[in-house]
């Protein structure tokens, strides 16, 4: 390895390092967000019903548990 | 001939979307009392779930098909048929949207502005093509690129021009990525989106003027092959910065160069770098000289660009819709509408938000506008001391080599090289 070579590699790990940090930190904030309900309000055919943390899901939710549990 | 058939091909596909036209909407829009009519979205209705993470799926195999293309098999053929599956495939079915170049805007929101929850799929059409870039050169922008494909197939009959000229235009597209960024960083808009100027033909729903501008470069890219990728792209010049220090970069010759400068004009972009002798370089003490002196103007140039680029910072802000609504009532200029109240006072007033609250969040924004002027003068002003310093480096070089910066992996260069590659079947 020659001393390009060698300035090249450095680059490339810290790059590469770089992103995969960036990657992290944008997932992770995503996580942390609560998803705006993008199915017109409809709890009952949503999707993202099972992970949604609104106020009008969770509502939906304890709903249907009382619904089921009767 | 194929590339004719290419174009007529592309000509056939866009007269189908007008298919797109008789499509009815899933749900009816509301009518409103007041007469309101819709106004058009500007943006494609987003993807459903699968068909996103198909769309990573396909970035991905797309990426590695063209990075194999370039680096194993060498075949202009092939990535150029890989830039037309990019064209029809992210270009007119997915409309473009989202793209890489794109992308790096809802990067730098999500980054600025941790309310902003930005789909993995955007991470993914951001991080993936830098990776590739970091490991096989720009085979990205060689044939994923829908904007780059576009340009390439109508790449006929390329010139060269000067290379002070291509180093001076080079600058752009890093002043428009540094804008791009204080924009999105802002919350204010994203330009380049906005003024993409091929996305209104993968949508056919272009504004006359970007339809222009669009047709404008396209009919340049005849002569002058792919000035949106070379002179503007924004996300090239990240690609740019990070292709060179790609582990493995499409080379001109497959084993070792004769010399024989059949490549040397081979190069619609210029990015061929031709051999430099060792009796070329200076004498020590002048590079000493000159590299201290390069070492005095580049923080020269970083603080005088962040100065000036501070002193612009009202210009720049008027861009923000909050600030110019902020601006438009204090100065009472109604949007320059004469006959009636704008839209968007209209709209301030029914909001309920008082004045003062608008004044001081407009007043906000222009402080983070102060703050981001610095950042992107200074960011410019070592943009131009960094391309000073690349001028003055002494590189050697004994064979014909792209070079990994500026080279889109276009493969053109290896068709004129008369050296076969070495075979194992002897």
């Amino acid at each position: 390895m020659n001393r390009r070579q060698f300035i090249s590699s450095i680059g490339r790990g810290t790059i590469l390092t770089g992103l995969a940090a960036l990657s992290g930190v944008l997932i992770y904030r995503k996580s942390k967000i609560t998803e705006p309900c993008n199915f017109d309000f409809i709890c009952q055919d949503c999707r993202e019903l099972k992970s949604c943390k609104q106020p009008e899901a969770i509502i939906f939710k304890r709903g249907k548990e009382k619904r089921n549990s009767v | 001939m194929k590339r004719k058939l290419a174009i007529i091909f592309l000509l056939v596909i866009i007269s189908l979307q007008i298919f797109n036209s008789f499509a009815i909407q899933r749900f009816p829009k509301p009518e409103f009392e007041s007469g309101h009519t819709q106004p058009p979205t500007i943006t494609p209705d987003p993807r459903a779930h699968a068909l996103a993470i198909l769309d990573v799926f396909v970035l991905v195999a797309a990426l590695s098909v063209v990075s194999w293309l370039v680096i194993k098999k060498r075949s202009r053929k092939g990535v150029f048929w890989m830039s037309v599956f990019a064209v029809l495939y992210f270009g007119f079915f997915r409309e473009g949207c989202v793209c890489s170049v794109g992308s790096l805007q809802n990067i730098t929101l999500a980054l600025f502005n941790p309310e902003y929850s930005i789909p993995i799929t955007v991470i993914a059409f951001f991080i993936l093509p830098l990776v590739y870039t970091l490991f096989f050169g720009r085979t990205f922008c060689a044939g994923v690129c829908p904007l780059g494909a576009l340009q390439d197939i109508f790449a006929l009959h390329p010139m060269p021009i000067k290379s002070w000229l291509e180093k001076v235009l080079g600058i752009i597209p890093f002043i428009y990525l540094g804008l791009a960024i204080l924009y999105a960083a802002t919350s204010t808009d994203f330009v380049i989106c906005r003024y993409d100027p091929f996305i209104g033909f993968f949508r056919l729903d272009a504004s006359f003027m970007m339809f222009m501008i669009g047709a404008m470069l396209l009919l340049i890219g005849v002569f002058i092959a792919r000035p949106y990728c070379r002179f503007l792209c924004p996300y090239g010049a990240l690609l740019n910065l990070v292709s060179r220090f790609s582990k493995k970069h499409i080379t001109i010759t497959p084993t070792e160069c004769i010399q024989c400068r059949l490549c040397e004009d081979s190069c619609p972009f210029g990015a061929i770098e031709k051999p430099v002798l060792l009796k070329d370089k200076e004498a020590r003490p002048i590079a000493v000289r000159r590299f201290l002196i390069l070492g005095i103007i580049i923080p020269v140039l970083v603080i005088v660009g962040g100065f000036v680029g501070s002193q612009f910072h009202e210009n720049l802000a008027i861009v923000n819709p909050k600030v110019r609504l902020a601006n438009e009532l204090l100065n009472n200029t109604n949007y320059g509408e004469t006959e009636k109240e704008a839209f968007e006072i209209t709209a301030f007033n029914s909001a309920g938000q008082s004045k003062e609250e608008l004044f001081k969040e407009a007043g906000s924004i222009i402080k983070q506008f102060y703050y981001g002027g610095w950042i992107l003068g200074g960011f410019i002003g070592l943009v131009f001391g960094l391309t000073l310093v690349s001028l003055s480096v002494f590189k050697y070089r004994e064979d014909y080599t792209p070079n990994k910066g500026t080279c889109l992996s276009c493969v053109r260069c290896v068709d004129y090289c008369p050296v076969l590659p070495i075979s194992n079947d002897y």
